[in-house]
């Protein structure tokens, strides 16, 4: 399978580790980012993951960011992208077996490597159990979000990158 | 402060003793629920949308579609919530207005403390503001 993985800068270690398992199990994985760990921004690569989904590019995307909330939210906001963002492995399952989830994320100081291990393994083996109410259930989830730039235009970050480095955000 | 919360069928158990748990603790309980979780979501959603309300909760089996749902509207961070760290951390890094919690992971005791924490944490703003406004342009 092909897999898209990205995190933020809190646990760029961790996520290293879940793509190694991945490859280890035979898959292809496009690393989007971030590789180091120098303040970043996590919707910058929520996105990127999402925008492969949802471009059918990869066959699934996985997200870690501190507690996975935002990382995947911001992969949730692409159109086509269903994300989960998991604790345990039964969560992952249902996510695939009843809404066909394309996006598998979790907190990277949340839960630990081997449960993340656990976790991406049987997200992997799960298949979509279709039944009608499935099926409408995700079709209304899909038409939620009218068509709009965030999937081809590459700079919609650009103004708050700048609004950033000029220190327009301070704590 | 008032906080909207919805279940479906499956997570109707969990909901009403998360529900009686907050509203002894003084918080005003708006029940948006409905058996259809796409609509018991969008309830929650509209609530806070119209203002007024600042905090949501669902429940279901496992979290995972009111996640879908509810982030799939602009503005809206939801947090599928299943320990301690990230019922308060989503509120102090990601703003959350919505968390999502799992009748069939989460037992009752930690659920009415995770809709506690959520509820009674603030959002820390600052640097944290680039990114909810990146989320904002996204969607």
């Amino acid at each position: 399978m092909k897999i898209a993985i990205g995190c933020d800068h809190i646990v760029t270690d961790i996520k290293v580790k879940a793509a190694e398992f991945l490859k280890k199990q035979g898959h292809e994985v496009i690393d989007v980012g971030t590789h180091d760990f120098i303040r970043t921004h996590y919707p910058i690569y929520g996105r990127k993951v999402g925008v492969l989904v949802a471009k059918g590019e990869v066959d699934l995307g996985v997200c870690i960011c501190g507690t996975g909330i935002g990382i995947n939210n911001s992969a949730q906001k692409i159109k086509g992208v269903r994300a989960a963002c998991v604790t345990d492995v039964q969560t992952a399952v249902a996510a695939k077996e009843q809404l066909n989830a394309n996006v598998i994320g979790c907190g990277g100081r949340v839960v630990g490597v081997g449960t993340i291990e656990y976790i991406l393994d049987a997200f992997l083996k799960a298949k979509y159990q279709p039944t009608p109410e499935r099926d409408v259930l995700i079709k209304k989830i899909d038409n939620m979000i009218p068509d709009n730039d965030a999937i081809e235009n590459d700079h919609i970050f650009d103004e708050y990158n700048k609004k950033w480095a000029e220190g327009y955000y301070h704590d | 402060m008032k906080v909207a919360i919805a279940s479906n069928a499956v997570g109707k158990e969990l909901k009403d003793c998360v529900k009686a748990y907050l509203a002894d603790k003084g918080y005003e309980m708006v029940d948006l629920s409905d058996d259809d979780i796409f609509e018991a979501t969008m309830n929650v959603v509209k609530a806070i949308k119209d203002g007024g309300i600042t905090r949501g909760i669902v429940v279901d089996d496992y979290a995972v579609a009111p996640f879908m749902i509810a982030s799939k509207n602009h503005g809206i961070v939801c947090a599928p919530t299943y320990e301690d760290y990230t019922s308060s951390m989503t509120r102090h890094h990601n703003s959350t207005q919505i968390i999502a919690l799992a009748a069939n992971i989460t037992a009752p005791v930690l659920s009415c403390q995770l809709a506690e924490n959520f509820c009674k944490t603030e959002y820390d703003g600052g640097r944290h503001q680039v990114r909810i406004d990146m989320m904002n342009r996204i969607l």
